[in-house]
């Protein structure tokens, strides 16, 4: 029998009586901004009046109904169409390789109103407001799971087990069924689950591709709360999604917990050596960077298309400050509002983000819950962060509605679980050594902390304010309910201007989507410049 | 009953060794031995059609191998590092060529624990792979490829890892075994009184190429 492994010495942090100070900023601000405008959610929608006249309306049906099957069918649809992409780049050294694996990323970083911008413009119009082009959407925005997910697991699986499949008989077809797919499974299984997720609580793309007849429960909620003006049935439909979503939470980890470790040591992809498999991973490799490639180009040629020709019109209007499609004020303003709003957040998920990865990472079990409090935003939509946000804080001291602050305060609950799921990893994995080494040199807590641990901690917090300041760029979901007229975002504003007619108007919207695009691409090579992948010590 | 003849392989513009050639009579066991880097592992890897060759001819018997895939050519290969699978019990891992082969359950349940008895691991078939020691996983990688009755068998520094007495007995083991059983054997080890106990012939793989 093999010797099990030594367990871990735990190590006690010299910094737990800190802790629980720590956990204080990160849990008030969830107490107060989540967990509050959700018991406002609950105690809206537990009526038996509101969701006896839900459940036998059928609107409500049929877009519950919607809501499943799309996400079912695009889960499916992406497995299938990111499988040989996800293949090559698990599988194969190649020249490019890093390149295409950038750009596979970015559909998955850029706002859900830009993807959906950049399919209105590149399918055709009997296709527009189509299931075809949600479906092909979510499957161009999903391919990143994919990859990311399947294919981390992929390229550590020895290559030399299927060598072994192979002198023992077993073909290609047959080694794939079953030795990678059962490898795969757990991976399979992972990313199928976000993808579900992500795809059942689609807003951005079901507003720009939907059309009125095609809503999910998130859009759904939206339009109760905004333009009917019942609260009460967008509160009781929030409710029933976060049960759902609780339920798939649930499911996920279930599923994915007990899984065979396989392959413990990474493996180093190969080189393609024959010429078949030069022509699959060279073919799949340019097939997949031309699909990938092609809307966000779509996108800037659109920015310089109008009926008479190519043309710079929008650009001009865009930079010339005109009001333009109804609005009160000109789309540029939407580009500086934006940025304001990324700073904000960036600070406000920086702060919080930083006491509770400090927390969790040097506190014992007292501030374990921290930890399962920072997720809590993932596991509520960013549309039912919103509605509670809106009903919430709408009379008295707390009437915070009309306050520019709302926006960055609902952006960094979205980026919170990011920001701490970056810096978490860095500072649980400072050797406890190194501090011992400084307090042999005579440093105090607070010098060991300054000198150490900060230092070590600064890039990964520069990063995920990066992260946080390129989540608020994007965001969609809860800026629909919180941002008016005169404080539209960049999203938003996109948006707003899709939804008017006139092709100068139209191409306005994409100059803001190129400039979003550009923004969010600055943004994230800022963040890969920066990337932490190692603590240097 | 094994020809290697006239071959070569590169990876990429280094060519590993070329015009290598050797030939194994049936129920031979020869042992190949050489320095690192030498291409022992991959002369073994091209023959069992997991390397491609840039020239020369592979033959089981008088069958030309060169051009079938490594899952056609009936030659079987133990890892320097097992390579089991492990999302499959002990059983499963030395059925699995039986089960391509489609052998009827009972008669595959049997076969296996014959196999497993004979490298002297009765009642191991329900035991998942993290549960070996590092001789017992050896065992089972060796039952796994012998169960499938290969025409040749290739041994990858096969008890690499082991030391001292364990090391003794498995090679004690392995040798008795492919002898009662007359298997066709090319073994790669750096470590010269393993080869002498094993095999009928030492060759240094330096001494192939013409």
């Amino acid at each position: 029998m093999s010797n099990p492994l030594p367990s871990p010495i735990t190590v006690r942090s010299p910094y737990r009586a800190a802790a629980p100070a720590l956990a204080i900023l990160p849990t008030l601000a969830i107490a107060l901004f989540v967990l509050w405008p959700l018991v406002n959610i609950f105690s809206r929608a537990l009526s038996w009046s509101v969701i006896a006249r839900l459940a036998f309306n059928p609107t409500i049906r049929q877009v519950l109904w919607f809501s499943t099957w799309q996400a079912l069918a695009s889960t499916t649809i992406t497995l299938v169409v990111a499988f040989p992409a996800t293949y090559v780049l698990a599988r194969f050294r190649f020249p490019g390789k890093r390149m295409l694996l950038a750009l596979v990323t970015i559909p998955f970083v850029l706002p859900t109103v830009v993807v959906g911008a950049a399919f209105l413009a590149l399918l055709p119009n009997s296709l527009h407001r189509s299931i075809v082009a949600i479906l092909i959407a979510h499957t161009y925005f999903n391919i990143a799971v994919v990859v990311r997910i399947v294919g981390r697991r992929w390229e550590q699986v020895s290559p030399l087990i299927n060598d072994a499949a192979s002198t023992l008989g077993g073909s290609p077809l047959r080694i794939f069924r079953t030795l990678t797919l059962p490898t795969l499974s757990t991976a399979i299984r992972s990313a199928s689950a976000v993808i579900f997720l992500l795809c059942f609580t689609s807003y951005g793309i079901i507003r720009v591709l939907g059309g009125p007849a095609r809503a999910t429960l998130e859009v759904e909620i939206y339009s109760r709360a905004v333009q009917l003006g019942d609260f009460a049935g967008a509160a009781a439909l929030s409710l029933f999604q976060l049960v759902v979503l609780g339920l798939a939470m649930w499911w996920w980890i279930r599923s994915t917990r007990g899984s065979h470790d396989l392959a413990r040591i990474q493996m180093h992809a190969a080189v393609p050596q024959t010429l078949r498999q030069r022509i699959v991973v060279y073919g799949i490799s340019a097939t997949t960077a031309i699909v990938v490639a092609a809307p966000l180009a779509t996108v800037f040629i659109r920015s310089i298309s109008t009926s008479t020709g190519v043309s710079l019109d929008a650009w001009r209007l865009v930079f010339g400050n005109h009001v333009t499609g109804l609005g009160t004020r000109p789309p540029l303003a939407a580009f500086w509002t934006s940025l304001q709003y990324a700073i904000a957040t960036a600070v406000i998920a920086g702060v919080i983000g930083l006491a509770a990865a400090a927390a969790i990472a040097y506190g014992d079990r007292s501030t374990r819950p921290v930890e399962g409090l920072v997720m809590l935003p993932l596991a509520t939509s960013a549309v039912t962060l919103g509605l509670g946000l809106l009903i919430t804080f709408d009379s008295g001291i707390t009437d915070l509605r009309a306050r520019w602050i709302m926006v960055p305060i609902a952006h960094s609950l979205v980026a919170l679980p990011v920001v701490v799921r970056t810096m978490l990893p860095v500072i649980r994995s400072i050797p406890q050594s190194v501090r011992d080494a400084s307090a042999t040199l005579g440093a105090s807590k607070w010098q060991m902390w300054l000198t150490i641990d900060r230092s070590l901690i600064a890039r990964a917090w520069v990063t995920s304010l990066a992260f946080a300041g390129a989540i608020s760029l994007g965001e969609f979901g809860a800026s629909s309910f919180l941002t008016r007229r005169n404080s539209a975002t960049l999203p938003t504003e996109i948006a707003r201007l899709l939804g008017r007619p006139g092709d100068l108007v139209q191409a306005q919207a994409y100059v803001l989507a190129s400039l979003l695009i550009v923004f969010i691409a600055v943004s994230l090579l800022a963040v890969d410049g920066l990337r932490p992948d190692r603590v240097a010590v | 009953m094994l020809t290697v003849d006239d071959v070569a392989v590169e990876f990429g513009s280094k060519r590993i060794f070329d015009h290598l050639s050797m030939k194994l009579g049936s129920g031979e066991l020869v042992s190949l031995v050489g320095p690192s880097g030498s291409g022992k592992t991959t002369l073994l890897r091209a023959i069992a059609g997991l390397q491609p060759l840039a020239s020369g001819q592979i033959y089981v018997g008088e069958r030309n191998v060169t051009d079938l895939p490594t899952y056609r050519r009936g030659i079987g290969m133990v890892f320097q590092d097992n390579q089991l699978f492990s999302h499959l019990s002990v059983f499963e891992n030395v059925a699995y060529s039986l089960r391509i082969k489609h052998i009827p359950r009972e008669i595959r349940e049997q076969l296996v624990a014959d196999m497993l008895k004979v490298v002297g691991l009765a009642g191991f078939d329900k035991r998942t792979t993290m549960q070996l020691s590092g001789g017992e996983a050896k065992r089972v990688a060796v039952a796994r490829s012998l169960v499938a009755e290969p025409s040749v068998l290739l041994l990858d520094e096969p008890l690499s890892g082991l030391d001292g007495e364990l090391h003794a007995r498995l090679l004690l083991d392995l040798s008795v075994l492919l002898r009662q059983r007359g298997t066709t054997v090319v073994h790669v080890t750096h470590d010269l009184e393993e080869a002498r106990e094993l095999s009928d012939r030492i060759v240094d793989i330096r001494l192939l190429s013409q």
